[in-house]
């Protein structure tokens, strides 16, 4: 084994251990590795220490041999950090005294710094809770802090960088702080970076302001800078792939709208270069990465704007069936169900044979009965998953109790009956949850009782007419995840949004129907509850919310297990 | 003969001197007997400005009662335990810290049994820190069934024992005031520790019922200031009041006691409080019992930050209220905030088990606390967390290990150089 | 001055989507109907006398309640029928007032209140604006709601109103026009104005002078029946509130009161309280169905919070009457500038084992 560490000066090599091995029989071989491992380790850490020092010594070489302020920002940083990571705030602030000595045209990168490093050393101190040199150096450090970045802010245009930055820590201080001082700092740090922003060409403060703005919830503001920002990208002189690669940066750090922003304007500069094939690939990776998904990150309404862009550039052909479904599925999470049908019968119509047809014929079938209101149209979906003569997948089974659902209750019971009793002939032992509620139905029916409650009133509220009003726009009614295997958890959350009377206090009640797997119904008072499902299939979940004055809405949701 | 003179002169002078030395000695002594030193016992007394401000005086000179509600039991005891007689001795570590902060006295709700050890404590808080100390009793508020106000024999027996109490710390230097009751107006509302009469009860009107048992408490605590003034006048008598409740009724029967001292839970200010008393009853105040918990009952951590906010928030507004700032009210002499240390025994007093756990189930809600108001049910108010000290089982110096929160810092900070023109917006 | 001017007159135009444009196009759409929405009906393309242009709006609320709410009104949303549901606000940030045309078909139609955002939700907005009561004039005229200094980054409830049965006993059509955001530089945000005497928390129940609301239900909420619409024997006018509490403890507290508050559900999160400084005093008249109920307590102000009240009063417990007797909780010495709490009762099982029903008429600070 060799230890080979940067500085060519001190090389270790394996034969010169120290002489334990010799000096020590007993248990040798055991302490002889240990002391190799202890060894290696203290090698490694002096090494590493060695090598950070070393560049620590690179760096400041690099720092006092810049020629302009342009070449300080990078060592200057690299040197923070290093000192930072081991919370070595004084040792950086005694540097930058020492730096000050030796290079006068450095000096307000010095007073920047120092005023970060006490910053930086307040907030260790508080979340350490070291309340002794939080209190007896604390107004020390604050008096270095607000000094430092007032002379730099003095000493520099407000063209550079370093002037931005200092503004930004001034303005930070003072709204930690909660200070009279808050509001003019705040002002003069938006006047600043808009002017920067006009003229300069890093615009990295930019988006730094931007960043800062929104970990302190302004808003409005961090919105108004991550548009410059984007704006700057855009209008620079980055080739596409850089472009890309910011948007994709941005959404990683979870910051949607800037990456949109960006994303936009790089489609609309390939749209004009890339030959179509390219095109098409890039629209669609740029939608699955905007599209629904139950962990990470998505805008299902951004991933339907790229959807439709590819849609008006490359004609439905451009859409093989993965990415049909993954529109209609996108469509069908943000509720669009509309949308969501019409993608999803395009894809039965193009892909006869897909892995998804069942699915989207059914989805199709529940959106058409539930969603639209027109029932017809409803059994016909349906009623193409029960023609076949075997192989029933989940959502063919599903397919036959929606039939008899429907047709219990239009009170035709001989064709529920019907369905019903096909139903458990092509389970055939699966689908249990299917079978058990088609035989809670076929219960009803023989004894002559009406469909259960909870899930008549759905019905009556989803299918008839004069019920329109009740357009499923005033619940939200989500699960999580949507996409699941085979007894995962499953949370279904509702909220329920009634404008504010004021006058009552309302008590609702939830009356949930449907597939809800291994949960019994949950109570009336449940505005959510947890389920897992044993089997595979399509499930819709069905939800009436109502208050003490009458029903406030009705809402479907749909989960898919796997 | 010059030898002789020589030798004359010589004794004469060694007379002088002698002479001026013992004159010296005796100018000493009588400086010391006149109270030059600050060991010698000092007059307390409230001194009205015009404008009805008020300023507690001790030894002629203005004094700002800077001051911590102090019951150091340790884990594992809860409040039956004797910590005078513990010979660990927490109220000298604590007096330091104390001292440190600022502190300049403490109070306590009743002494304990032993009075040689009571003594001790007071003498030693006074003689090493510098800390004067109030002493009070309960009137008997915690007796069972409960507080019989309108029983003669009743009354009599509570009397005595305060009495006693005074008769018995009244020469200690270090003392400072006497406080009578902590909350007891609020049995006369029927609230906690109902007490009623014969001629109470066949009263039909509830308001006249709040009234009668108002006249009779607050009659019988101007009695025993009456009683307590005879035999120690050089000690002011306070009324405890929870909030200013009743006070209206104590305007027209407790005028022989000297100021109300005030237990007050509104969070961040004391809203109108000042100007309110001012109205009802315009006697000066002490805040006596307040302060802020150090655990954020819907976050479920501690929160050092939270309780800081809160008590310098306070702080400030006693200080506000003080005689000599103009725009104030005026009649304000300080306050002794809850608590010095945490306490482990008080979330369930009954559960022995419990006084060793530090709880962190929220035993009451005050939704002016609102930085964890969204608590489940509210529930915000921690009993076992209002320490400024914190305590750990830990062992130092044979008592539980005590670290500092947060907020002793910045009171000591806020005490050095209080900013009353607070430029500060309203969150923490 | 001029420059002003055009520039004002520039941005004003310039405004993209000044919303009667909005309007007229969403009212085509204007899904966002409440409370009795089968009350209202639109008709957006009135042509008779319009406030400018060739058509306004017509609004006929008929107070029939046909979804058993007793109110109802209307929302611009975007996307239509956006409960906060869906992505789909706006950033309004630089404007900082709205502006509409407003006329009743008589003159007298109460609007309870015109607002701007106040969306809640996955997607909610970010300001809640609103005003009124207001009373209509049968001729134009133009209305403000101010929105200086307040966050406009997401709106996507872009304007609404709400009415209500009680204000409007037989209904009432009213007609909107010009509806607009606009950016007026001299506008300066809302402060909160020293409120004149008598300051009425409820007269009757169509009175446009009331303030506060109900909202603060306490204890044993289920336990409470509330009407402040009671034609039983009232004290003044053509209404009282009539309370039934049932004593059946049905959330276990054995006590329940009501907190009148501003705005509704304010338990102190929210700055919302009148400036009384005015009033000496608060009265009220209050009878017992049989007489004796015990109320423990009747109380104005007391809410504790991040915005507390300033300061609060009581009297109780009272004994009440079974004819209208008044009270009166005194303010002298009291600082009033802030008060979110305007009135409250509370009373508890022990003191009214068979439950109390009780009346209240002409509630105001004097």
């Amino acid at each position: 084994m060799k230890f080979q560490i940067p500085n060519s000066k001190s090389q270790i090599s394996f034969k010169s251990q120290i002489p334990m091995i010799k000096t020590c029989k007993f248990g040798v071989s055991v302490i002889g590795i240990w002391s190799l491992l202890g060894i290696w380790c203290l090698v490694l850490g002096i090494s590493s220490v060695h090598a950070q020092e070393g560049n620590l010594a690179a760096w400041n070489k690099l720092v006092i041999e810049a020629k302009t302020s342009q070449d300080l920002y990078a060592p200057l940083e690299a040197i923070k950090e290093f000192y930072f990571k081991n919370n070595k705030y004084s040792d950086f602030v005694d540097y930058l005294k020492s730096l000050a000595q030796k290079k006068k045209s450095a000096e307000p990168f010095v007073n920047y710094y120092r005023a970060l490093a006490r910053y930086q050393h307040l907030k260790y101190l508080e979340e350490k809770q070291l309340w002794d040199e939080y209190f007896s150096q604390g107004n020390a450090y604050r008096n270095e802090l607000t000094e430092g970045c007032k002379m730099a802010i003095a000493a520099t245009t407000g063209q550079e960088p370093l002037h931005i930055y200092a503004r930004l820590l001034l303005w930070q201080f003072h709204k930690d702080q909660h200070d009279s001082f808050e509001e003019s700092a705040l002002s003069d740090l938006v006047v600043s970076a808009i002017e920067y922003s006009a003229r300069a060409k890093d615009f990295k403060p930019i988006k730094e302001v931007a960043d800062k703005f929104f970990v302190y919830k302004e808003k409005g503001r961090s919105k108004e800078f991550y548009k410059i920002y984007a704006q700057k990208l855009i209008t620079s002189q980055m080739p596409d792939t850089e472009l890309a690669k910011a948007a994709s940066k941005f959404y990683q750090e979870g910051n949607l709208d800037l990456s949109e922003n960006i994303y936009d304007a790089y489609i609309d500069r390939v749209s004009k270069t890339l030959p179509k094939e390219e095109l098409i690939r890039v629209l669609t990776e740029i939608a699955s990465i905007f599209a629904y998904k139950d962990e990470g990150p998505s805008d299902p309404f951004y991933a339907e704007k790229i959807f439709k862009k590819l849609e008006d550039k490359a004609g439905k052909e451009a859409f093989d069936q993965e990415v049909m479904y993954l529109r209609g599925f996108n469509l069908e999470k943000a509720k669009e169900y509309p949308q969501a049908k019409a993608v999803f019968d395009s894809l039965a119509l193009r892909f006869p044979k897909s892995t998804h047809l069942d699915e989207v014929i059914f989805k199709s079938g529940l959106i058409s009965a539930y969603v639209l209101r027109d029932k017809d149209k409803a059994k016909e979906y349906f009623g193409k998953l029960a023609q076949r003569e075997k192989n029933f997948t989940a959502q063919a089974v599903s397919g036959l109790y929606q039939l008899g659902l429907l047709s219990q209750w239009e009170e035709d019971s001989n064709a529920a009956r019907n369905f019903y009793n096909r139903l458990l002939d092509v389970a055939a032992g699966n689908f249990s949850d299917t079978v058990a509620l088609a035989r809670e139905r076929l219960k009803e029916i023989e004894e002559s009782k009406p469909i259960e409650y909870n899930l008549k009133t759905f019905l009556d509220l989803s299918l008839k007419k004069e019920n329109a009003g009740y357009d499923m726009s005033k619940i939200d009614l989500r699960s999580q995840p949507y996409q699941v295997k085979r007894k995962q958890r499953v949370s279904v959350d509702s909220t329920a949004h009634t404008a504010p009377t004021g006058c009552m206090h309302i008590e609702l009640q939830y009356l949930w129907s449907g597939h809800l797997g291994k949960a019994q119904t949950p109570l009336a008072s449940q505005a959510e509850f947890e389920t897992s499902y044993s089997s595979s299939g399509t499930k819709e979940i069905n939800l009436v919310v109502v208050s003490p004055t009458g029903i406030i809405d009705r809402s479907l949701d749909i989960v898919d297990i796997h | 003969m010059v030898r002789s003179t020589k030798c004359e002169v010589r004794s004469a002078m060694r007379r002088a001197g002698r002479g001026i030395l013992l004159a010296a000695c005796g100018l000493f002594f009588m400086a010391l007997l006149c109270g030059v030193s600050p060991l010698t016992k000092q007059k307390v007394f409230i001194k009205t400005l015009p404008g009805s401000r008020y300023q507690l005086m001790v030894g002629g000179r203005p004094y700002i009662v800077k001051g911590v509600c102090y019951n150091p039991v340790p884990i594992g005891k809860n409040h039956e335990y004797d910590w005078w007689s513990d010979p660990a001795k927490p109220w000298l570590v604590d007096g330091k810290l104390m001292k440190e902060m600022g502190i300049n006295t403490v109070r306590f709700y009743q002494p304990g049994q032993n009075a040689e050890a009571v003594k001790k404590v007071i003498r030693d808080l006074y003689e090493r820190f510098g800390i004067r100390t109030i002493l009070g009793n309960w009137l008997g508020f915690w007796e069972y069934p409960c507080p019989f106000y309108a029983d003669k024999s009743f009354q009599e027996k509570i009397k005595k024992e305060v009495l006693e109490m005074v008769g018995l710390y009244k020469d200690e230097p270090g003392l400072l005031m006497w406080i009578l009751g902590n909350e007891n107006n609020y049995s006369c509302l029927g609230l906690i520790n109902k007490w009623s009469s014969e001629e109470i009860d066949k009263e039909p009107d509830p308001q006249r019922q709040k009234a009668m048992r108002a006249n009779i408490y607050y009659s019988y605590v101007n009695e025993i200031a009456r009683e307590i003034k005879k035999i120690d006048p050089h000690h002011p008598v306070a009324l405890g009041n929870g909030e200013l409740i009743g006070l209206e009724f104590a305007k027209e029967v407790s005028s022989d006691i000297d100021l109300i001292a005030c237990i007050i839970y509104r969070g961040k200010t004391f809203g109108n409080l000042f100007n309110s008393l001012k109205f009802t009853f315009d006697k000066p105040v002490l805040i006596s019992e307040f302060g802020a918990d150090a655990y954020d009952a819907y976050l479920k951590k501690e929160d050092q930050n939270m309780q800081a906010f809160f008590l310098e928030s306070q702080w400030r507004m006693i200080y506000q209220n003080l005689a000599d700032y103009p725009q104030g009210a005026g009649n304000c002499i300080g306050g002794t905030m809850f608590e010095w240390t945490d306490e482990w025994w008080k979330h369930n007093e009954y559960d022995p088990a419990g006084w060793a756990l530090h709880s962190e189930d929220a035993g009451w809600s005050n939704s002016s606390y609102y930085i964890d108001i969204r608590a489940p049910k509210n529930m915000n108010m921690n009993e076992e967390w209002f320490g400024l000290v914190a305590l750990s089982k830990e062992s130092e110096d044979g008592l539980n290990k005590r670290t500092l929160r947060k907020a002793y810092y910045v009171l000591r900070e806020f005490w050095k150089k209080p900013v009353l023109n607070n430029k500060k917006k309203k969150k923490r | 001055m001029k420059k002003l001017l055009v520039v004002l007159a520039v941005l004003a135009l310039a405004v993209p989507g000044a919303l009667a444009q909005q309007a007229t196009q969403q009212a085509a759409t204007s899904t966002g109907w409440m409370g009795d929405y089968g009350d209202i009906k639109l008709n957006d393309q009135v042509a008779q006398k319009p406030q400018s242009g060739t058509t306004c709006m017509q609004f006929s609320y008929t107070a029939k309640k046909a979804q058993g709410q007793g109110w109802a009104g209307v929302y611009w949303q975007n996307p239509a029928n956006n409960w906060g549901t869906k992505k789909g606000g706006f950033d309004l940030t630089g404007m900082n007032k709205v502006t509409f045309w407003a006329r009743g078909e008589k003159g007298g139609e109460a609007i309870q209140k015109f607002m701007v955002g106040g969306i809640t939700g996955t997607y909610a907005d970010t300001a809640n604006i609103e005003i009124g009561p207001i009373e209509l004039t049968s001729t134009w005229k133009e209305y403000t709601i101010n929105i200086t200094g307040k966050d406009l980054s997401y709106i996507s409830g872009g304007f609404g109103w709400v009415t209500t049965a009680d204000l409007n006993p037989d209904g009432c059509t009213f007609y909107l026009d010009n509806i607009k955001y606009e950016l007026d530089p001299t506008m300066k945000p809302e402060t909160r104005k020293v409120e004149s005497m008598p300051f009425s928390v409820y007269s009757d129940r169509s009175s446009l002078k009331n303030h506060y609301i109900p909202s603060g239900w306490m204890g044993d909420y289920g336990d409470i029946k509330y009407d402040q619409a009671s034609k039983e024997n009232p004290y003044l006018g053509d209404s009282c509130i009539k309370i039934i509490y049932n004593g059946k403890a049905a959330q276990g507290a054995r006590w329940a009161g009501i907190y009148w508050q501003n705005p509704a559900n304010n338990w102190g999160t929210q700055d919302g309280g009148f400036n009384l400084s005015k009033a000496t005093k608060f009265t009220f008249w209050a009878r017992g169905q049989k007489g004796g109920e015990r109320i423990e307590e009747f109380k104005v102000g007391g809410i504790m919070g991040e915005y507390s009240d300033s300061d609060s009063a009581t009297i109780g417990p009272v004994i009440l009457n079974k004819t209208w007797t008044q009270y009166t909780i005194d303010l002298k010495g009291k600082d009033m500038s802030y008060i979110s709490g305007g009135f409250c009762w509370a009373t508890n099982i022990d003191n009214n084992p068979e439950g109390a029903t009780f009346y209240l008429d002409e509630m105001r600070y004097e």
